[in-house]
């Protein structure tokens, strides 16, 4: 086990330098000089010139990438280019706010697919599947932003009960107050988590009930309700913890365009702003890090498949 | 014969699959009995019916399946109109059910041992203890070696001859009075094909369990048969003692069936003559005899109608147009 999950970390270290390399090509291409950013047209040839050297634009895109790595392995994130600020210090203020609100969020959806997921394959084509399974078409297809609106319509405007903005009202603290400014953005996240879970583990359910297996126990006088509890739920719920591992990058970038209607201070509005203000050091550790968390996150999936499943695990 | 017990006796068994509001009938008009005290085969090809006509008996046919009988009764019980809780009592209980495929039976992610003792303290009243201890009894009985680190095991790590077992000790738990085998050793091969066989006749004679065996194998059926029904496009075609069919066969089909086997004859390899054509499909056959298309003795009465019936003995029948007699003198 130590071993294979050794030589799954090995295999990804690859995958990462490869990841960055494609990005930091693919930045590079974006018809746009860093440069610009920290110019004004006022300023003369040779101080453009001479700021280009400062951060080393005028050196070729490998040795730039080999600067940058070299930074980022020695946990040098580096600095925006439009405002100086150092990358690290402003992640390590967002990223515990990203997860204080996409955490629950996600626990709440995937608890509550679960037991919608159950309902509905275990009861395939009836009214209680037909309405679940109406209810996670309509909503995959309807856009977040479009929900957050609704409700800040709602709630904000029209009834003024919550705040619409930001995690806390400026000047005043405390979990009342928190949980205000928590409760929107919540319910629009648990929304966008909600169907795509309750369709995995629907088609689980499904599919478990339609193995022998099941067959057999009824004809052993197994009921429905012990087939389901005793036999299917733990065949569905297999695959359905290992997605746990997939949902490691929503940690971080799971809530980008809900925290930027609401204001959220997380990781969200910052790496937007960094696109909309193209801060390239800033978008190169975003994607750094999301894509490690995908491969960890992957990791993560395989060694909980390995601990839950007794025939990976033999 | 009929001075014994009957334990399932069925008679006119129809089951019709409904699709798109098509109807087909799958299983016509077959009447069965089973005896106390013996092994009843059901033979026939793939598609005749055969399985369908016994998991109608177990409750396990899809939702577009509609079954009905003139007489149906399990010990004297009308077992078509026992539904929900008290069927379940029965199901596994009084009446057990093994299967084609034992590597798909059983739960992957359940333990053998849960598996057998979930199944006895859903029928009896039993301690954990007890039930483990007599789970461990029934693996040793059905030849599972060291059944009880056996019990901690999960199916994958058991070969197919022994999942089956697995399964035969779980029907032999509440000790049944009938056990159906739907065809339990096709999936095997055939060295375990012989043990599985002669574990279910022992069990026949030391537990007094009948047994239904559903088969497609003909070697199967003379190894541990007492009586057989030869099925064919959901029709009962001929049905009698072991001896009665096997050297006897009077049905057209019957005999066509067993001249497909390969085998010798005094010591010479003989031809293997099969049966012309294939099959038909269940909705091209709706009245009028199922093998009519394949028969060299189909006339146009064969078309119409189902066979005329044929007395031999009290355990004979067949089911043809034809004057068997007179085909059968002519050395058909």
């Amino acid at each position: 086990m130590g071993k294979y999950i050794a030589k799954r970390i090995l295999n990804a270290i690859p995958l990462l330098l490869l990841i960055t390399i494609i990005c930091f090509t693919l930045i590079s291409l974006a018809p746009y000089d860093a440069v610009d950013a920290m110019t004004t047209p006022k300023m003369s040839d040779e101080l453009v010139m001479l700021i280009r050297q400062k951060y080393g634009y005028d050196k070729p895109l490998y040795i730039r990438y080999f600067r940058w790595l070299d930074g980022i392995v020695n946990g040098n994130f580096g600095y925006s280019i439009v405002n100086g600020t150092s990358i690290y210090n402003d992640l390590m203020a967002r990223i515990p706010n990203t997860i204080r609100l996409v955490l629950p969020s996600y626990l709440t959806a995937y608890i509550l697919a679960i037991i919608l997921g159950l309902i509905a394959g275990a009861n395939k084509n009836k009214l209680a599947d037909r309405i679940i399974d109406g209810f996670s078409s309509v909503s995959l297809a309807i856009p977040t932003f479009w929900i957050a609106l609704i409700l800040i319509y709602i709630f904000g405007y029209k009834y003024r009960l919550l705040p619409i903005l930001g995690m806390n009202t400026v000047g005043k603290s405390g979990a009342e107050d928190y949980l205000k400014h928590f409760i929107l953005p919540y319910a629009v996240l648990v929304f966008a988590f909600l169907p795509g879970n309750i369709r995995y583990v629907r088609s689980a359910t499904i599919t478990q009930f339609s193995e022998d297996y099941v067959m057999v126990q009824k004809a052993f006088g197994a009921s429905r309700t012990e087939i389901m509890f005793s036999h299917v739920m733990k065949n569905v719920l297999l695959p359905v913890v290992t997605r746990l591992g997939m949902a490691l990058p929503t940690l971080i970038t799971g809530a980008v365009i809900t925290e930027s209607v609401f204001g959220w201070p997380g990781v969200g509005p910052y790496f937007v702003k960094a696109v909309q203000g193209m801060d390239y050091p800033i978008i190169m550790v975003m994607l750094v890090l999301s894509s490690t968390m995908v491969i960890l996150g992957n990791l993560l999936s395989d060694i909980l498949y390995c601990v839950v499943d007794p025939r990976i695990r033999g | 014969m009929s001075g014994l017990t009957k334990i399932l006796d069925i008679e006119n068994l129809n089951v019709s699959f409904y699709s798109d509001s098509v109807k087909t009938k799958v299983v016509k008009d077959i009447s069965l009995e089973v005896y106390d005290g013996e092994i009843l085969a059901i033979v026939g090809e793939s598609g005749s019916g055969k399985s369908v006509a016994m998991k109608s008996v177990m409750d396990l046919l899809p939702v577009y399946a509609k079954v009905s009988a003139d007489r149906f009764l399990f010990e004297g019980k009308k077992f078509l109109e026992i539904k929900g809780k008290e069927k379940r009592q029965i199901l596994g209980n009084d009446i057990a059910m093994i299967f084609q495929d034992p590597m798909t039976a059983l739960n992957p992610v359940k333990k053998i041992g849960d598996h057998l003792i979930e199944n006895i303290r859903r029928h009896n009243k039993m301690s954990k203890k007890q039930a483990e201890s007599l789970a461990i009894e029934m693996l040793e009985r059905v030849g599972i070696p060291s059944p009880e680190k056996r019990m901690k095991q999960y199916p994958h790590e058991f070969s197919g001859g022994m999942r089956q077992r697995v399964l035969i000790a779980m029907a032999l738990c509440s000790r049944p009075r009938l056990l159906i085998a739907d065809e339990p050793t096709t999936a095997l091969d055939v060295t375990i094909q012989a043990q599985i066989l002669k574990l279910l006749k022992n069990l026949h004679e030391t537990e007094k369990m009948n047994i239904v065996l559903i088969t497609h194998d003909l070697g199967v059926v003379a190894s541990i048969a007492d009586r057989i029904a030869v099925m064919y496009g959901g029709r009962i075609m001929e049905t009698g003692t072991k001896d009665e069919i096997l050297y006897n066969a009077q049905h057209p089909y019957t005999k066509a069936l067993l001249k497909a086997i390969p085998g010798t004859e005094n010591g010479k390899k003989c031809k293997l003559e099969p049966i012309p054509g294939s099959v038909p499909q269940m909705k091209d056959m709706e009245s009028g005899c199922p093998f009519y298309s394949r028969c060299e003795h189909a006339g146009e009465a064969c078309l119409c109608e189902f066979g005329a019936t044929h007395d031999y003995s009290d355990t004979h029948k067949s089911y043809c147009m034809n004057d068997l007699k007179q085909l059968n003198e002519r050395g058909a």
